[in-house]
């Protein structure tokens, strides 16, 4: 495979492969600070931090699927010419859009999610003021 | 005593200078893409290296950021923002995940502008459009969180 291709496909596979986990929250243990303790249940009214395993199932998610893309690129054979095979011109650009428009919107869906459950859209109120 | 917090001002002393010098990296690496696109072909090392820079960046940022974070989530966000102006635990709680966002967002930046410093004009062009549009990403989520991490302390320091 082409070496831009290759770089082009590994990206996309953990851009996207990335975001799917980290939507879709797999469960992950919870760091409670006070404790030091980690645990798999959300206790209400302990100060908890679900971020840590999320970022890690995103991170572990993503790093397997650009070694899993990137090797099983290698095993692309090479054309007739014995040149290296190239992606077509409008998988590439379809690819990079997906990519760009998944991560654009999983991040104004995790805005919209924050903002509506902590009640940002409404004025910013200041204790005293 | 909670973990980091004896470290945590010269950790989120590190943490703001590193998120200051990545939003300053990916202006520059924006402007000498389009440089580069617009014709001028020696920037295109300037774009490999301003990602290298970057990815460095990104990475100290992050961590010290992780390593903040108990801190802030027992002695900021517990015991003031959440009772008193919760809207602000909704600024943090976007920053930290669009944090994480960023991460494949900034490898990507490094990969595709490896094909800048290394191939043929053509597969550079190739590459370029999805280059920019992660990098431009990158420079809203970096710039959301930077903003947002000032203003949240001057609302209360850890």
């Amino acid at each position: 495979m082409n070496r831009a291709d290759y770089l082009l496909l590994i990206s996309a596979a953990v851009a996207l492969t990335f975001s799917a986990a980290y939507y879709f929250q797999p469960p992950a243990p919870r760091y409670y600070p006070v404790e030091h303790a980690w645990k798999m249940e959300h206790e209400k009214g302990v100060p908890s931090m679900g971020w840590y395993g999320r970022t890690a199932w995103g991170l572990a998610a993503g790093t397997a699927a650009g070694a899993l893309t990137a090797l099983g690129l290698l095993a692309v054979p090479r054309d007739a010419n014995g040149h290296p095979r190239r992606l077509p011109a409008w998988l590439g650009t379809s690819l990079s859009l997906l990519v760009l428009v998944v991560l654009v919107a999983l991040a104004a869906q995790i805005m919209h999610h924050e903002f509506h459950k902590w009640g940002t859209y409404q004025p910013w109120q200041l204790p005293g003021s | 005593m909670l973990v980091f917090e004896s470290m945590a001002k010269p950790l989120l002393f590190a943490h703001f200078i590193s998120g200051v010098i990545i939003l300053a990296t990916l202006v520059h690496l924006i402007w000498r893409a389009v440089d580069y696109l617009r014709g001028r072909a020696g920037q295109r090392l300037n774009v490999w290296l301003h990602a290298v820079v970057l990815a460095i960046g990104y990475a100290v940022c992050f961590v010290t950021g992780a390593m903040v974070y108990p801190t802030f989530r027992v002695r900021v966000r517990a015991d003031h923002f959440d009772q008193a102006i919760p809207w602000a635990t909704g600024l943090f709680e976007t920053k930290e995940h669009w944090a994480s966002l960023g991460l494949p967002a900034v490898l990507g930046v490094l990969l595709l502008a490896s094909v800048l410093a290394r191939t043929e004009a053509d597969d550079r062009r190739r590459v370029l459009p999805l280059l920019l549009g992660l990098a431009v990403i990158s420079l809203g989520i970096v710039g959301y969180n930077v903003w947002a991490g000032w203003y949240l302390t001057t609302l209360h320091g850890i």
